[in-house]
């Protein structure tokens, strides 16, 4: 019963590593940027909800629908602050090779990591308390109800982002970008506008994701790195440029990392991850997915 | 012959005057004036480096023009985005391969109705093209980046046509094609011009070029040389033997 229990909770989880995971794989597939700050734009969002929730009536006796409602903004706020990264910074140095990107990001991280702990200390909080909703028991495995919401949430800005890619004409400016800037332009599209666009849904879902964290778990100014590692795996493991790649990766570390806490040990869990990782690195570079042109948004 | 001679005003849809050209620092063409009559299909031959695709590049809006006037039907158009162009009827092929490998044949063509802002009138032109090109027609749900480098060829051109272009540019349209694609897609391009289109065309292969061309111009270290109707530049001796390899 225990594994099935840590299962279950890695794929509860998993949905959220996801959903980070989707927006630094399209950054990377579209700007082709690997975007270290990217986990300190979860962070951001994990802040959004936790302020606008104590604000409106205190953290511990909020309820779920205000957490809820706190999605959409940080979803707006965070769109806002991706897209102005792309316009203001990342352009400068997006066809600059990949170490000058890699530092500048790194940068972005810090930068944005101490301004949160000057303007919030570094004191880790948490908007779940006040979710003492019981959980719900299927054969004997918990499932608490406020992690059964963020994993539905978590996919559906996952499919979200993935149906808007697929189907809308601006998705296809974005896939159209990624595959060949030069015939972008050629057909029209403002290349600049897409790619801060795209950084702008890859910072909004980070941010999302970022709120069902706050939920959860807890957020803390350090906590990005963490995300941004894991989100480093699971593309990898997932295949560049593919969502459905993306699910399934994430899915996975997820249960990886619960059953490594709860058959070994917790601080086992990014070793072992990362051993996964340089595993599949020699067995199949291309990752678990590939590159399919089936499945591939990017 | 004559030393370049500018075309008459009057008639023509396409007009450069005094262009000088480049990107960024870097001035790759020197005053060039040139024009191309609507209707007509016009050619422009040089060695490698001579700044062709320059001239093609600052007309589209590709690249940043120093000195001089563009016009088109009319208008002045100098300093404006391929956007701008697109929506005035320009449309551009270029010499590299422009497909969306990852994307299939139609969604390629709905890419060349980006600029409607609408996918219902880029879907309906995208099914008049098919009418023309069958062998698109056939392999539409496939994705681009599978098909022949004849086909792509194809979907390139067919892509242009989706904004309905009064002029088209078409830069090297047989580079790197098997001969029996460069014989298709020279039947193609004078096809387009029987219905209407104007055409201003790049070619390496000067003679397969001059020899559909109404008007031909030969580029060299960024200066037109030698202007003229196709069969004169075809003809001239000099220009046979500095550029033609003849």
């Amino acid at each position: 019963m225990a594994l099935t229990q840590f299962v279950v909770n890695g794929l509860l989880v998993g949905a959220l590593f996801a959903a980070v995971a989707v927006g630094f794989a399209l950054i990377w597939g579209v700007v082709g940027i690997i975007n270290l700050a990217h986990g300190e734009l979860l962070m951001l969002g994990g802040y959004v909800t936790y302020w606008l929730v104590a604000f409106s009536g205190g953290s511990g006796g909020g309820s779920i629908w205000v957490a809820l409602a706190t999605v959409p903004v940080a979803l707006a706020a965070l769109y806002a602050v991706g897209y102005l990264l792309q316009r203001l910074l990342v352009t400068h140095v997006a066809d600059a090779d990949l170490f000058l990107t890699l530092l500048v990001t790194f940068g972005v991280s810090i930068v944005l990591q101490q301004l949160a702990i000057q303007a919030w200390s570094a004191t880790p909080r948490s908007v779940g308390a006040g979710f003492a909703d019981p959980s719900i028991v299927i054969a004997g495995v918990f499932i608490p109800k406020i992690k059964l919401i963020a994993f539905f949430g978590a996919i559906a800005l996952t499919l979200l982002l993935w149906g808007y890619l697929r189907t809308t004409r601006r998705g296809r400016a974005i896939r159209a970008v990624a595959q060949n800037p030069e015939a972008a332009r050629l057909v029209g599209i403002d290349v600049a506008h897409t790619r801060a666009v795209t950084f702008g849904l890859s910072a909004a879902i980070a941010g999302g994701t970022g709120s069902f964290v706050a939920m959860i778990l807890s957020v803390q100014p350090q906590m990005g790195l963490a995300y941004t590692l894991k989100s480093f795996v699971i593309v990898v493991f997932g295949g560049l440029g593919s969502i459905p790649g993306a699910l399934v990766g994430g899915l996975l570390l997820g249960s990886v990392e619960e059953l490594t806490a709860g058959f070994v040990g917790s601080q086992w869990t990014l070793a072992v991850s990362f051993s996964l990782l340089v595993v599949l690195l020699l067995v199949k570079p291309s990752g678990l997915f590939g590159r399919s042109v089936e499945e591939g948004e990017g | 012959m004559a030393e370049t001679e500018p075309p008459e005003a009057t008639d023509a849809l396409l007009e450069l005057s005094d262009v000088t050209a480049g990107y960024g620092n870097t001035t790759v063409v020197h005053d060039v004036d040139l024009g191309v009559g609507e209707g007509e299909i016009a050619c422009l031959v040089g060695p490698n480096g001579s700044g062709k695709s320059t001239v093609m590049k600052s007309i589209y809006g590709f690249a940043d023009v120093f000195e001089g006037t563009i016009s088109f039907n009319g208008e002045e158009v100098t300093h404006r985005t391929p956007q701008d162009s697109l929506r005035s009827g320009v449309s551009y092929v270029l010499q590299s391969s422009s497909v969306f490998p990852d994307m299939s044949v139609h969604e390629n063509l709905l890419m060349g109705g980006y600029v409607f802002g609408d996918d219902d009138r880029a879907a309906r032109r995208a099914e008049e093209l098919y009418d023309e090109f069958p062998r698109l027609d056939e392999r539409r749900e496939q994705a681009a980046g599978m098909l022949s480098g004849g086909e792509r060829r194809l979907l390139e051109l067919a892509r242009g046509l989706v904004v309905e272009p009064k002029l088209m540019l078409l830069d090297e349209p047989s580079i790197g094609l098997e001969p029996t694609y460069i014989e298709q897609v020279f039947d193609r391009i004078r096809q387009l011009n029987e219905l209407g289109t104007t055409i201003l065309l790049v070619e390496q292969n000067a003679e397969k070029g001059l020899s559909i061309a109404d008007r031909g111009y030969v580029l060299a270290s960024g200066e037109i040389k030698f202007a003229g109707t196709g069969t004169e530049l075809l003809e001239d001796e000099e220009v046979g033997r500095l550029y033609l390899g003849g």
